[in-house]
């Protein structure tokens, strides 16, 4: 807990998180928005135990979730190790569209040179000529045919001879459907991924985050040698084709659309990985203890497999030996026993679950956990039992905590400085034995007058907040919790700001400091 | 707190067992206490150390099967519970003994209004009129401060807050002006500002109303704001009974002080907490002696042979311990 160097490891500026409500049926229109974390500015520091407190529904979590990009904030930033990562996901929605569009465009110029022109505009080579070389009926012909001229147009009309030879439906349905699925593949994806990358590249300058010519070329290859085949079997079995051009062009036309809707929607599946490759490389820095430890660990893996997890994912270990190595050494850390490697998670009491969700956490050396109540799931023995480990962690590895719970006496215990949140607005922050020896804001007092102490003797007065507390749905302007407030005046329509009252001593009241020197009085 | 009469709820060697495939789970181990009028009991322990049970036993509400009460006396205003007909136990269920429960939002009939739930308690046990029974219904859940009563007894239970879906439970464990309230958890799922509302509520209640109360809860906090005694449960059995201010001034049984050093305190830092090693023991195969005995930093060969004697430490001070007194 203890050496704190003030360098922010995060910084969180006017972070908001809307969560849209629709309504309607066919068309949906949005009618208003949950605000479950509005507006929000923090600092958390290397080497410290940063808390987040505040009842269900107040934004505690979401908060912690945006920190990891397990959800996309709607604005603000976070900035990690002085690297902004809020939109990284956004960046990479943007690229990956300028991506496409690359890809579609050189395809398109592909389809273009290699289908269109030869046949039409080279002279001597022309419809005509080919038609008379296809006549001849030799295959090897037949072949060079399909390299200059459409091949699209050869294949219509070789089904179209084929409907007249073998009037079988569900054949030529067949059929049909493999010529567009190889044509789709090969002479649109393929080439185009093929010419798009490292024209994306070049253009960009940087590394490639999509799957690149590799890929392109494969596909091109198998899709040719595919199409080969396929126009070999047409041209043999349909025997000899012949010539119409207003049609054939159309058609071409056609299945140039279905390219084009072909593409965009493979790139629509495809874009996902890259983004995981990107987060995965920023989740290494930042980890997440859950709450309930029965539904967070898969009950079909070994306590060795849910470590050794995340050591696979980075590379962390060259060999099975080292990575078995690690997995004891990380189980030894948390205080499981090394005859636990091969048990599953149902052999294990809660506490221990939690130990060793702990060590899938510490298994890619993180810098940062965010631990999202970590003990509320547990038994009060085993409560001190994981709060101790988590403090051990912290003075051996030097991590840096952000606690996110709801329970004061936990948060109290663990951090070193404390957030107050309410309906989605920052209420409060304050080093932990300043907040609780002087809590500035009604609802922090309000709050820990609310908790029962385990000690008859301090029976006190409490102050019962009035009412519930209020939706996040489409909030009134001003203070959130002016409707509960014993305080509130008229200046509380206004929405306050979080301003610093005493040395780092931030709150957001307009009457912070009236509150503070009437209690002063008081005393 | 003395209470001079006679208690109102005394349990004798409670026994309850639950027959399952992989054996027979001892839930709850030779129970004894005494609950007076106008008294909160405050029965506390970890989960799985039956003090739900225990309750569940008081109304006969076991699942049968596999639970099964195999022994012991539930002595209720003079008669036995345990050996009273099915009949005359629904007269006393919600009547003479109410119940709330931890979850307010599944204690509720979420396709039932909430007057039709609240009423139906008033109709079973008291001989009144449609009229009557809405009007003492309106009237509970002004009680229970439940703004705009008159309006709201006809919504939906979806249309409360969680806190105030708490409230109507109460409403309804009141309607029958019961002599005994058990809540079992009650404030658990709540937040903590609706907990001070709830709780605060209870104990005026508790106040107007003389109730006995057995109050459930692992929350040692919430005992000792509202409780007069304390039983400590672990494992099946009562480890240290006492009233609430000797339990935090002078807790006695190995078990009791560990706990209360193992919690995070809001009102002062503790550098480190204290630990209780290892888990809470399987019930089907307790270990044998006492059954704290594997966990407990003092303990001897004795503690693994002998099951402890309750020892009265001071008048009505009970451990459940071989070196009561002297550790």
């Amino acid at each position: 807990m203890a050496n704190l160097t003030k360098t922010p490891i995060i910084s969180v500026k006017n972070l908001v998180k809307l969560f849209p409500i629709r309504e309607g049926i066919i068309r949906q229109s949005v009618v208003g928005n949950v605000h479950a974390v509005d507006d929000i500015t923090f600092d958390v520091f290397k080497g410290e135990t940063f808390g987040l407190v505040g009842e269900s529904g107040c934004g505690k979590t979401t908060t912690g979730r945006m920190l990891l990009h397990l959800l996309e904030p709607t604005s603000g930033s976070v900035i990690i190790n002085d690297r902004d990562v809020t939109r990284m996901g956004k960046e990479f929605v943007r690229t990956n569209f300028v991506y496409s569009i690359l890809m579609i465009l050189t395809g398109l110029a592909f389809l273009f040179l290699t289908f269109l022109i030869p046949a039409r505009f080279i002279p001597g080579i022309n419809g005509t000529f080919l038609n008379s070389l296809v006549d001849e009926g030799s295959v090897i012909i037949s072949g060079a045919y399909i390299f200059n001229d459409a091949t699209s147009e050869l294949e219509l009309i070789s089904f179209a001879s084929l409907t007249r030879n073998w009037p079988n439906l569900s054949f030529i349905v067949a059929l049909l459907f493999i010529w567009i699925f190889t044509f789709t593949i090969t002479t649109f994806i393929g080439t185009g991924m093929f010419l798009a990358s490292p024209l994306y590249h070049l253009l960009n300058k940087r590394p490639p985050d999509f799957p690149t010519t590799k890929t392109g070329v494969i596909i091109a290859v198998f899709g040719v040698l595919s199409e080969w085949v396929l126009m070999f079997l047409v041209i043999i079995i349909g025997g000899r084709p012949y010539f119409p051009d207003i049609p054939t062009l159309i058609i071409t036309l056609l299945g140039s659309a279905i390219l084009i809707i072909g593409g965009v929607v493979w790139q629509r599946i495809d874009k996902n990985e890259p983004l995981d490759k990107k987060m995965r490389a920023f989740r290494k820095y930042i980890q997440l203890i859950f709450q309930d430890p029965y539904s967070s660990l898969n009950p079909r893996m070994t306590v060795y497999d849910i470590i050794s997890e995340g050591l696979d994912l980075y590379g962390l270990a060259y060999n099975q030996k080292e990575k078995e190595q690690k997995v004891l050494e990380l189980m030894d850390l948390v205080g499981l026993a090394p005859f636990h490697i091969y048990r599953y998670p149902h052999e294990f009491s809660g506490g221990q679950r939690q130990r060793i969700g702990i060590a899938r956490a510490l298994s890619v050396n993180p810098q940062i956990i965010v631990a999202d109540e970590p003990v509320s799931a547990l038994d009060v023995s085993i409560r001190a039992q994981i709060l101790n480990l988590l403090d051990d962690l912290q003075n051996t590895l030097g991590l840096t905590y952000i606690v996110v719970a709801h329970d004061l006496s936990v948060i109290r215990h663990v951090s070193d400085r404390v957030a107050v949140m309410y309906v989605g607005k920052m209420m409060e922050i304050a080093d932990t034995d300043e907040l609780f020896l002087r809590p500035l804001h009604p609802y922090t007092e309000a709050l820990m007058s609310a908790v029962p102490i385990p000690d008859p003797k301090t029976r006190k007065e409490r102050i019962i907040l009035r009412g519930d507390v209020p939706t996040p749905i489409n909030p009134q302007p001003g203070c959130r919790f002016k409707d509960r407030c014993n305080y509130a005046k008229d200046k509380c329509n206004q929405e306050p700001t979080l301003d610093e009252v005493f040395p780092g001593h931030q709150v957001a009241c307009w009457f912070s400091k009236e509150i503070y020197s009437s209690r002063g009085e008081a005393s | 707190m003395t209470f001079a009469e006679e208690p109102l709820l005394e349990l004798e060697h409670l026994k309850t067992q639950f027959f399952t495939e992989d054996g027979v789970v001892k839930a709850v181990d030779d129970v004894s206490f005494k609950l007076h009028r106008g008294e909160v009991l405050g029965l506390v322990g970890e989960s799985g150390c039956g003090k739900t049970i225990t309750s569940l036993s008081i109304l006969k509400l076991v699942p049968t099967p596999p639970g099964k009460i195999v022994g012991g006396k539930v002595m209720f205003n003079g008669e036995d519970l345990l050996e009273l007909s099915e009949e005359r136990m629904r007269q006393i269920r919600g009547n003479e003994i109410s119940m709330i429960f931890q979850d307010p939002m599944t204690s509720l009939n979420p396709v039932f209004t909430v007057k039709n739930q609240i009423l139906e308690n008033i109709k079973l046990h008291q001989d009144v009129s449609e009229d009557e029974a809405l009007e003492k219904g309106i009237e509970l859940m002004q009680m229970v401060g439940i703004p705009e009563a008159r309006r709201r007894i006809n919504d939906y239970p979806h249309l409360f807050s969680g806190g105030m879906r708490q409230r109507v439970m109460i409403a309804m464990a009141l309607s029958c002006n019961p002599q005994m309230l058990i809540a079992d958890e009650p404030t658990t799922a709540l937040d903590v500002t609706i907990q001070a509302q709830v709780l605060d509520l209870i104990k005026d209640l508790q106040e107007d109303l003389n109730m006995a109360v057995l109050y459930i809860t692992h929350n040692l906090g919430v005992i000792a704001e509202i409780a007069d005694n304390v039983a400590v449960m672990y494992a099946g059995n009562i480890v240290e009974y006492t009233d609430v201010n000797t339990i935090y001034d002078k807790p006695d049984h190995p078990y009791t002080r560990a706990l209360l050093s193992s919690i995070p305190r809001m009102d002062k830092k503790i550098s480190r907490l204290g630990v209780i090693r290892g888990t809470v023991p399987n019930l089907i195969t307790p270990p044998s002696g006492c059954r704290f005995h594997p966990r407990c930093p003092y303990a001897t060969e004795k503690c693994s042979t002998q099951v402890p004697p309750y020892v009265e430490i001071e008048p009505s001070h009970f451990s459940f311990c071989h070196y009561a007194a002297t550790l």
